[in-house]
């Protein structure tokens, strides 16, 4: 399981990957969930809020989670409804978190921070 | 590789923007999408970030006349400059028919000016293209800047085999239409040898 940003940054990993070359993962599923948005827009729609890929053996199930994506590789020990219906379950869970971290962060940024800009200014 | 559609008679080609971060790319693709006349080109697609820096690609098609009754249409596409989405630009290479290299000419930018050149020869080896045998025409962009390296030493440096070179400024269009077209008389030159 990989957290990215939009923009392909990866934010955590967790899980039995591998090897997996996990920038590049993150990148890529930047730019397939930019250029899926830019299909949506040409339809009229906003943005898809799910992507899967199914391979013969390993399988991608990404969700868009605001400014972040929740990207899924699992093999054909499971399957793609029990992995969307997994996600699904931890949704508000995994968005609570990421607002929480939002608010940590900005606190961490005005408390924490704050001597470090004194010092630069 | 060129699509020839009989049944329509219609040409697609597709020509690649490629340079470093910040170079240029999109400016170039915007100008020629804002001069160009409305039933020439269809819609530009810009997959960018929130801070307007290529995500992924930017596209547009675009129609420049016909050759021997057949409608040539181009593809333009840009990839993302910025290192780090190179497998991204990797796949927009894939079945190009010809690439626009815009060098950024400031001092500061020579270094990635070189790496992006060299990453652009590694990316066409992978598909087992040649630059030195596909259709291709070095930029030099941003020339109204003041802390530009002069053409003759940027030519020398990054023009790997006698390609055209074109001077520009891409954000008031100068030199953008001269770079596409001297691509696109390559890409067309090549498609009538085959």
């Amino acid at each position: 399981m990989v957290l990215v940003d939009k923009d392909g940054q990866q934010i955590a990993v967790h899980g039995e990957l591998g090897d997996l070359d996990t920038t590049s993962l993150a990148s890529l599923v930047a730019g397939n969930v930019a250029a899926t948005g830019g299909m949506a827009k040409l339809i009229g729609e906003d943005e898809f809020p799910t992507l899967s890929h199914e391979g013969a053996k390993e399988s991608i199930h990404i969700s868009v989670i605001g400014r972040v994506l929740l990207v899924v590789v699992f093999d054909d020990r499971s399957s793609l409804g029990l992995v969307k219906l997994a996600v699904q379950t931890n949704l508000s869970g995994i968005s609570q978190c990421l607002r929480g971290n939002r608010k940590r962060i900005r606190h961490t940024r005005s408390e924490e921070c704050a001597p470090i800009c004194r010092d630069y200014r | 590789m060129t699509f020839i559609n009989y049944a329509s008679r219609e040409i697609n080609c597709k020509i690649v923007y490629y340079g470093p971060g910040l170079c240029g790319k999109t400016t170039n693709l915007q100008y020629i999408y804002d001069s160009t006349a409305t039933q020439a080109k269809g819609k530009l697609i810009s997959l960018a970030t929130e801070t307007d820096r290529t995500l992924f690609f930017d596209f547009m098609p675009l129609e420049l006349g016909t050759v021997r009754g057949f409608k040539t249409r181009f593809h333009l596409y840009t990839v993302p400059g910025q290192v780090f989405y190179e497998a991204s630009r990797k796949l927009i290479l894939k079945g190009v028919d010809g690439v626009v290299f815009v060098a950024d000419s400031q001092e500061e930018r020579m270094d990635a000016n070189i790496e992006s050149l060299y990453n652009l020869e590694e990316n066409l080896q992978a598909y087992g293209y040649d630059l030195m045998k596909l259709p291709y025409v070095l930029q030099l962009n941003k020339r109204d800047l003041p802390n530009v390296i002069p053409s003759p030493d940027l030519t020398s440096e990054l023009q790997r085999k006698g390609e055209p070179v074109v001077e520009a400024v891409a954000s008031t269009g100068a030199g953008v239409f001269d770079t596409l077209k001297a691509v696109a008389k390559q890409v067309l030159t090549e498609l009538r040898k085959s």
